[in-house]
């Protein structure tokens, strides 16, 4: 649905976008991380065909951004980091403007109008002026528009941000509605946990340059380069660490605070076997699991925190 | 869809213009504005009726108040409008987001600048009645009054793309409308300067600068039709401006429709 192959851009001598390539598939939720100046805004206005690349090509389904890009812009929902609304009008006026701006067929208008508002759940605030909305409320109002043409891509920029706990939750909400009905989002971000419980990919980018992107599981595994383990045993702490270094799989382990971490790079089934011949071993385990990896620790060791 | 038809940026523009916000606050507007209304139209219908019935000579007086006052509304009017334009959908952020609509540069650029020649326009419509009377009561002529028509609808049309011009180069709304303010005092008032300092250099000769000052060009039209005196120079600083005029205002228009894109600035 979406190809990137070497895209670059550059602004008066500095290199915004370097060589950045990437593939989505139909459905897919791409997280774009990184932190601000990084490059994600540029990578999506190219996508949005408000900026025209240096050198490389975009396609979004099948269509080249650089060279078609009114028809592009018709399979393209994008909704910029820092957008305004048109506050002198009613919700459904401003709607109707984009449905026109969309080229709707006028008859069609006030269905798919009620349609988006039911999603964005904003349908009791049809005949209210935009300006008496919330910012979560204008947020959402802005999604709507997003989605009134029922575009395949849908290209966010940080669309939570700004928006106090609660209006977050509800956009999240949407978001996931959204990959319900297998619509293939780029969202970018900087805030981590933002993106966590919906993307299946994601990509990293740090000046310019995309330092990871694929699967988010096999980007933890790439990342951290295996699981760490975490278990805590009652008892004879030395011979635990020496039990657990000679033990097939096991990288590393260390005591931290009551328990020991293991850098561990077997399946599962590896993982129940270790558990397995500790106690036979006489070792009293107490618990024993995986430590959960999030997006939040694999952009920390990606990143080295420079911004152009 | 096309720039006339079904063209939502010209609906929402000329919508926004006509408006009356806010129920409470719209409906003592409209009272006042109808009271208003009431008492301009009583006015104008009596001073239309004492035109057609007063003496000629009134008609011929008249005339130069009259098209003189309604071009200098106009070179004042139709740049300030359109000079926030563009500049204030940046300002609100709402740029980004119509330009990567399936609009094209000609629906909003276009659109932009018609509905924003509505009071212009609407004012040249107003005088009309009254500069169709001078013309008669008058016996001016009847090329007169169509060609000044001609020439003041082409002066707001031009006016109006060079603001727009400025708001598309502008980052800020003050900045664009200081700046077309400044391009109009160049051509309605610096013209006139530099003649003169070209005229104090080079000897009474009238300097060719002056020819786009759409008030000479205003009086070199007149002069075409009544006096036959200075016909061939007036003739030409008329056909001069009748040709450079819109060629500009369609060369300004075509620059920003091709490159509306690139207002997007973030």
């Amino acid at each position: 649905m979406i190809e990137i192959n070497h895209l670059h851009k550059q602004y008066k001598g500095l290199n915004a976008v370097k060589d950045l390539s990437l593939q989505l598939e139909a459905g897919d939720i791409f997280g774009f991380i990184g932190p601000n100046g990084a490059g994600k805004t540029t990578t999506i206005k190219m996508l949005a065909t408000l900026l025209k690349p240096t050198s490389g090509t975009a396609f979004i389904d099948g269509i080249d951004v650089i060279e078609q890009p009114e028809a592009v812009r018709g399979r393209i929902g994008y909704m910029p980091a820092f957008f305004g609304i048109y506050d002198d009008m009613r919700v459904w006026e401003y709607l109707d403007f984009f449905a026109g701006a969309y080229r709707l067929p006028k008859n069609n208008r006030p269905r798919v109008i009620d349609d988006v508002l039911n999603l964005t759940d904003l349908i009791g605030k049809k005949d209210n002026y935009v300006e008496e909305l919330s910012t979560g409320m204008k947020q959402r109002l802005c999604l709507a528009k997003t989605l009134i043409h029922d575009p395949k891509v849908l290209l966010l920029d940080e669309p939570a941000s700004g928006l106090d706990p609660r209006a977050r939750i509800e956009i999240k909400e949407l978001f996931k509605e959204l990959k319900a009905m297998g619509k293939t989002i780029i969202i970018s971000s900087h805030i981590l946990p933002e993106l966590a419980d919906f993307c299946n990919k994601v990509g990293i980018i740090e000046r310019g340059e995309m330092l990871v992107s694929g699967d988010v599981s096999d980007i933890m595994a790439q990342v951290s380069g295996g699981r760490t383990l975490e278990i805590k045993i009652m008892g004879d702490e030395d011979r635990a660490v020496s039990l657990l270094e000679s033990a097939e799989g096991v990288l590393a382990a260390r005591l931290v605070n009551d328990h020991f971490q293991v850098d561990f790079s077997g399946d599962l089934e590896a993982q129940a076997d270790l558990n397995k011949m500790l106690v036979q071993s006489g070792l009293r385990v107490l618990s024993f699991s995986e430590q959960e990896t999030d997006l939040e620790d694999i952009f920390m060791k990606v990143t080295k925190g420079l911004v152009q | 869809m096309g720039v006339f038809a079904d063209n939502p940026v010209l609906e929402r523009e000329m919508r926004g213009r006509l408006r009356l916000r806010r129920r409470g606050l719209g409906r003592s507007y409209f009272w006042v504005l109808v009271v208003l209304a009431a008492v301009i139209f009583y006015f104008y219908t009596r001073g239309l009726a004492g035109l057609f019935a007063g003496p000629r000579q009134d008609a011929r007086e008249f005339w130069p108040l009259l098209i003189y006052g309604l071009l200098t509304l106009i070179v004042l009017l139709a740049p300030a409008l359109t000079a926030t334009a563009i500049t204030t959908e940046r300002e609100q952020q709402t740029w980004e987001t119509l330009a990567s609509t399936r609009l094209s540069g000609s629906e909003i650029i276009l659109g932009k600048w018609l509905a924003r020649q509505t009071i212009p326009i609407l004012l040249v419509l107003l005088a009309c009645p009254y500069l169709l009377g001078c013309a008669i009561r008058g016996q001016m002529g009847l090329l007169l009054l169509p060609a000044t028509l001609l020439f003041i609808v082409l002066t707001s049309l031009f006016y109006g793309a060079l603001g727009l011009l400025c708001s598309y180069q502008a980052k800020r709304t003050v900045a664009s409308t200081a700046t077309a303010l400044t391009c109009t005092a160049f051509f309605c008032l610096g013209t006139y300067v530099i003649a003169s300092v070209v005229m104090i250099l080079n000897g009474p000769r009238d300097s060719i600068v002056l020819w786009i000052n759409p008030f000479y060009a205003l009086s070199a039209l007149q002069a075409l039709f009544s006096d036959h005196l200075y016909e061939t120079q007036n003739a030409a600083a008329a056909w001069f401006y009748f040709l450079i005029v819109p060629t500009l205002t369609a060369a300004m228009l075509l620059f920003m429709v091709r490159r509306y894109r690139q207002a997007v600035r973030g």
